[in-house]
């Protein structure tokens, strides 16, 4: 090898090296995670993580499962499990200022049956298998669950995707300006508030369905019991619902201030003689049920499939 | 405009006088004395008796009057509290400022005003305050992300009061008004709880 060789050899090294450093740095400042403790099968598991992802998965077990990894930032994990509540908690130190290593990526595994109780701030949210209570909240991190058969989820502009257990299910959720996603099942109930976010549902049958927006838009495609009611209010979202079947047996009252009323079925919708506004009131069938929207200028639509 | 807000204004004083007693029952059955003391006093001129009656309904009327004015006056001289604060422009309803000749923007203002209790003001300025001091912990997108949907939160709170002023009554914008403040107070609670920095464990 030659005196040219050797030193090209030399810069190469010098090279590896200098890329693998941050790396190697990293992987000595930041911990590994891996903590098992006993806990109730029905129990409630509180988690709180900033940054980073929090993944949750139901098993089969009488016990909680964490692993994964803390950023050098971060001053500890809190894991307990006593009585029926347990918590996994990433605890940041008292800090002046960001530091983009104050984040941790886990991954959860609790019993099937648990409740869940999150608060995320830019993590990713995922739970799935979990049939307990979820009562999920994020700000800005996205949310993606199923398994359960009651969920409460709060984000302020993080996404929302939900599927919910297919039986009888209660749906709350608010957002501000995050877009929701909701796979209902066979039945259930849904409340829904947000600011600018949308949302676009699919559920078998509702017996309440309640949905108020500043200006996010309202897409729902279910069917409605005999004895269900339907609300949705808005300021400028649209309305659109598409009706499982038949025209549910109701009591339609549809308003708008200017907006516009397009129904597929049933008789048109009026404009008054004087005044802005359209309106559409009137009785399908028994009118047993309720079909009842408001908006100032969003537009309205009511079909069936 | 104008005429809205009067009805308004009658409406909420329809609804004070209204939880006025209207009727005040004698401690004591006093017809069979009024009944033998009125046939020989029918046809004289008034008695002390009914002079004093309309001394009582004068002092009712004047009552009356006054308490109409005072109600009047508290509802227009209360003081328009902003809703926004920290950088941001202060939030209050198109002509809350009270002008000369125009009492009834005012009302109409305070009825639109985040809730005037003083725990509730004092709990939502503690919140506030953590959640400004906790927002440099955050990711510089996260905060951005953060200050932008205040902002819509703000700003959707801003067109819904607007909107109240032109339509008062509307149940779906008092809802949603209600709703905006419920939101802004949800962000603070949730990056306050979630950045909650580490005690001593003792403490925790």
């Amino acid at each position: 090898m030659n005196t040219k060789n050797i030193r090209a050899v030399r810069w190469l090294a010098a090279a590896a090296v200098a890329t693998a450093l941050p790396a190697v740095a990293f992987a000595a400042q930041s911990r590994a995670v891996d903590q098992t403790l006993a806990a109730d099968p029905q129990g409630t598991v509180a988690i709180s993580n900033v940054a980073g992802s929090v993944e949750v998965q139901g098993w089969d077990r009488n016990e909680i499962a964490v692993t994964g990894t803390l950023g050098s930032a971060v001053e500890r994990l809190d894991f307990t499990s006593s009585g029926g509540r347990a918590e996994v908690r990433v605890v940041l130190p008292k800090m002046s200022g960001y530091r983009d290593d104050a984040s941790a990526t886990l991954v959860i595994k609790v019993p099937a049956k648990s409740a869940l109780n999150v608060n995320v701030v830019s993590a990713d949210l995922t739970a799935r298998g979990v049939a307990g209570r979820q009562d999920l909240q994020s700000v800005s991190g996205n949310v993606v669950a199923d398994g359960s058969r009651e969920f409460r989820v709060r984000s302020v502009s993080g996404d929302i995707r939900l599927t919910t257990k297919n039986e009888p299910a209660a749906t709350e959720i608010r957002t501000v300006s995050g877009d929701v996603t909701v796979q209902g099942g066979a039945s259930g109930e849904i409340d829904f508030t947000s600011v600018s976010g949308d949302a676009r549902l699919a559920f078998g049958a509702l017996s309440r369905a309640k949905f108020k927006t500043v200006s996010g838009d309202v897409t729902l495609d279910a069917g409605l019991t005999n004895d269900g009611r339907f609300e949705a209010e808005s300021v400028s979202g649209d309305v659109s619902v598409t009706f499982a079947g038949k025209a549910p047996p109701a009591q339609y009252d549809v308003e708008t201030l200017s907006g516009d009323i397009r129904n597929c079925f049933g008789p048109k919708a009026v404009e008054p003689r004087y005044g802005p506004g359209m309106n559409l009131s009137y009785r399908e069938g028994a009118g047993t049920a309720q079909v009842r929207v408001d908006t100032k200028s969003g537009d309205v639509r009511l079909c069936t499939r | 405009m104008n005429e809205e807000r009067d009805r308004q204004v009658e409406r909420r004083l329809d609804d004070l006088l209204a939880g006025v007693r209207r009727e005040v029952p004698p401690s004591k059955d006093l017809w069979a004395s009024i009944e033998a003391q009125l046939e020989p006093r029918a046809s004289t001129r008034a008695t002390p008796r009914t002079r004093g009656a309309w001394g009582y309904a004068l002092a009712a009327g004047v009552g009356a009057v006054a308490l109409t004015a005072a109600v009047t006056w508290e509802l227009a001289t209360r003081p328009s509290v902003p809703v926004a604060v920290n950088g941001s422009p202060a939030m209050v309803v198109p002509g809350a400022t009270p002008e000369a000749g125009a009492p009834n923007r005012a009302l109409l203002a305070a009825a639109f005003e985040a809730p005037q209790d003083a725990r509730y003001r004092d709990t939502r300025a503690a919140l506030e305050k953590t959640f400004r001091e906790r927002l440099d912990l955050l990711a510089p997108d996260t905060r951005t992300r953060i200050e932008q949907n205040l902002a819509i939160i703000r700003q959707a709170n801003d067109d819904i009061r607007a909107a109240l002023a032109a339509d008062p009554n509307s149940p779906l914008l008092q809802q949603l008004l209600e709703s905006t403040w419920q939101q802004e107070i949800d962000l603070y609670t949730t990056v306050n709880r979630t950045t909650e920095p580490a005690l001593p464990r003792s403490e925790t």
